[in-house]
C-alpha cells in the first residue's frame, strides 16, 4: 500500500473513531497491532506485557477519541509508533531489558523443518539477523521503522524527535554496515556500484 | 502473500541496491510485512500474536473501564452536591439571621430557591487565569481551574463569595460589611486586606496566605485564628482539623502565581505535580516512580511549557517527552 493510500485510510478511520465507531477502532487495531508489537519487542521481554502496552495506547485513544487530533503533519501511524516509543522504548533503554530475541528465533528455527532449497535461505536469514544485531540500537530502530515498517523519513523523525537529515544519515550508515556484512551474499552484478 | 520474493531481493532491498525500482521495493516491503515468521528469523519481530483474541481483550478492557468510570462519575456528582448544599445552608443562614432581626416570631422559614441560586460565577479552566473586579470594588485574581461564585452574597449584610480553586483578593475596605470567602468548609473573613485562598478539591489542605492586613481563618467547627502579614494558615480538608499557622513565609512563593511566577523551594516533585498540571493544562506521568521523590527548587516567570520542562529535566537530572498534553518523565 502506498503511503498516500495508508494516510487516507487512516484519516477515514480517525474520523469514524471520533464519531464513536467501534468497528473503525478495532480496524485500526487490526492494522497496527502486530507492527507495534514488533516495534517494541526488542525492548520488552514479555509478549503479554507488550500487548498491554499497545492496548494502553488504544484504550487511551478510545477514551479521548472526541479530542484525538494528531498535530498537522503527524500521520496517524507516526502518532501510534510514537506513543509506543514513549511508553516502551524510552523506559526500556533505561532499565535494560534483556533482549528476548535469541529465545524466540532459536525456537522457531528448531521447529522449522527445512527443505533442501531452504537451507541456503536459512544461511541468508541468519546472516541478515546477525548483521542487524550488529547495528547500534538507535540505528537499528531507524532501519526497522523505515525498511520493515515502511514509515517515511518524516514520520520517523517525528516519532524519535530527530531531524529528517539524521534519519537519512542513520539509514545510510546502517546500509553500509549491512552491505559489508552481507558481502558473501551479494546478488549485485556490478559489485562496485553498491558501495 | 507472495512466496516468489527471493532472499537475494531482500538483501538488495535492505542494502539499498539502486537497481531496485519503486514497484520492486513496494513488493518486497509488502512481503516482509506479511511474513511474520521471516521477520522473526531475521530478528525484527516478536512472536506472532493472535489478533482476534487480542482484540477481544482490548474490548473487554475498555468496557470494564467505562463501567468503572460510570460508577465514579456518579460518586463525583454526589460530591459535587456537597458544596452547593453548603452554599444553600450558608445563604439560608444569612436569611435566618436577618429574618430573626425583622420578624422574630416567624418559625417556619420559607425561602425562595430562585433567589438563592441566582448567583453569578466567574471561572477559569486549566491553563487559564483571570482578573476581575467585583461590584464592591474588590480585585480578584483567579488562579488556574478555579470557580468563584458571588452575586446575592455581595449585596447582603456581608460580602460573601464561594471559592473552589485558588484566588487572590485585594478587598476594598468596608468595616460595616466584612468580606467572607467560603472554601471547602473553611471560612476566611476580612475587612479590607490582601490575601489568597487555595482550595482545590484534590488537595489535602486548604490554605490562606496573608499579604497585607489581618484575616480571620477557620472552619464551622473550630475557633478561627487571626492571621497577619506573612502568615499562612492551613486546614486539613478531610478532617477539618484545627488551623495550623506558619509565620514569616516567603510570600512570593505562595502569591507569585498571580503575576505568572511559579516558585518552588525544595518541593517534592510528586507533591507539586498537580500544580504544573493545572498551570499548563497537561498531565504528568512518571515512567520511573522514584522521580516523584526528587526535590525541585526554582522559579519560573511566565515561561513556556517547553522551557519549564527543560529546566526541570536538567535540574532534576531526568528526561521528558511530550505527547499531546501528556508529559512523561523518566530516568536518564
Amino acid at each position: 500500500m502506498k503511503n498516500v493510500a495508508i494516510n487516507n485510510r487512516d484519516m477515514i478511520l480517525l474520523v469514524q473513531i471520533r464519531n464513536g465507531d467501534q468497528n473503525a477502532f478495532t480496524d485500526l487495531y487490526d492494522v497496527y497491532y502486530q507492527s507495534l508489537c514488533d516495534y517494541g519487542f526488542r525492548f520488552v521481554n514479555d509478549p503479554d506485557l507488550m500487548e498491554d502496552v499497545v492496548q494502553d495506547v488504544f484504550v487511551w485513544i478510545w477514551e479521548k477519541r472526541k479530542y484525538w487530533n494528531p498535530k498537522p503533519g503527524v500521520t496517524i501511524r507516526a502518532y501510534l509508533y510514537r506513543a509506543v516509543h514513549n511508553r516502551v522504548i524510552m523506559k526500556a533503554r533505561k532499565k535494560r531489558y534483556e533482549c528476548p530475541f535469541d529465545e524466540y528465533t532459536e525456537e522457531n528455527i528448531l521447529h522449522h523443518q527445512p527443505q533442501v532449497d531452504e537451507i541456503e535461505n536459512q544461511r541468508i536469514q541468519n546472516a541478515i539477523k546477525e548483521s542487524i544485531d550488529l547495528l547500534p540500537e538507535k540505528r537499528r530502530e531507524i532501519l526497522i521503522l523505515s525498511l520493515i515498517q515502511g514509515l517515511t523519513y518524516e514520520e520517523i523523525a517525528s516519532i524519535l524527535d530527530i531531524s529528517v537529515n539524521t534519519v537519512h544519515t542513520q539509514i545510510k550508515r546502517a546500509r553500509k554496515l549491512l552491505r559489508n556484512q552481507l558481502k558473501p551474499f551479494w546478488p549485485y552484478q556490478d559489485q562496485a556500484k553498491a558501495v | 502473500m507472495n512466496n516468489k520474493i527471493s532472499h537475494s531481493k531482500i538483501i538488495q532491498y535492505l542494502t539499498g541496491d539502486p537497481d531496485l525500482n519503486e514497484t520492486d521495493k513496494d513488493e518486497i516491503l509488502n512481503f516482509l510485512q506479511h511474513d511474520v515468521e521471516l521477520r522473526q528469523r531475521i530478528g525484527i519481530a516478536g512472536p506472532k500474536n493472535d489478533i482476534k483474541a487480542s482484540k477481544q481483550r482490548l474490548i473487554n478492557r475498555i468496557s470494564k473501564k467505562e463501567q468503572m468510570e460510570k460508577a465514579t462519575v456518579k460518586n463525583r456528582m454526589l460530591l459535587h452536591y456537597v458544596p452547593i448544599w453548603f452554599v444553600k445552608v450558608a445563604a439560608v443562614f444569612v436569611i435566618i439571621t436577618s429574618a430573626l432581626f425583622l420578624i422574630s416570631h416567624l418559625s417556619d422559614i420559607d425561602y425562595d430557591d430562585n433567589q438563592i441560586i441566582n448567583r453569578e460565577t466567574i471561572s477559569t479552566n486549566k491553563g487559564q487565569r483571570a482578573r476581575a473586579f467585583l461590584a464592591d470594588g474588590t480585585e480578584v485574581h483567579l488562579g488556574v481551574e478555579t470557580t468563584l461564585e458571588y452575586g446575592n452574597g455581595l449585596v447582603g449584610e456581608n460580602r460573601e463569595v464561594y471559592l473552589e480553586g485558588e484566588a487572590f483578593f485585594k478587598v476594598t475596605s468596608n468595616k460595616k460589611r466584612p468580606f467572607i470567602v467560603y472554601a471547602g468548609g473553611t471560612i476566611t473573613e476580612v475587612i479590607g486586606t490582601e490575601f489568597s485562598v487555595r482550595s482545590y478539591p484534590d488537595d489535602k489542605e486548604i490554605i490562606t496566605v496573608v499579604n497585607e492586613g489581618k484575616v480571620s481563618f477557620g472552619n464551622k467547627f473550630s475557633n478561627s485564628v487571626i492571621l497577619s502579614k506573612g502568615n499562612l494558615g492551613r486546614i486539613n480538608r478531610a478532617d477539618m482539623s484545627e488551623v495550623s499557622v506558619l509565620e514569616d513565609i516567603n510570600l512570593e512563593q505562595y502569591l507569585g502565581w498571580k503575576d505568572g511566577h511559579l516558585i518552588f523551594k525544595d518541593a517534592v516533585f510528586g507533591d507539586i505535580q498537580t500544580y504544573f498540571e493545572r498551570w499548563y493544562n497537561i498531565k504528568i506521568y512518571f515512567i520511573d516512580e522514584e522521580l516523584k521523590q526528587r526535590r525541585l527548587t526554582g522559579s519560573f516567570h511566565n515561561e513556556s511549557l517547553r522551557d519549564v520542562l527543560k529546566i526541570i529535566a536538567i535540574s532534576l537530572d531526568m528526561e521528558y517527552t511530550i505527547e499531546d498534553k501528556d508529559v512523561y518523565f523518566s530516568l536518564k
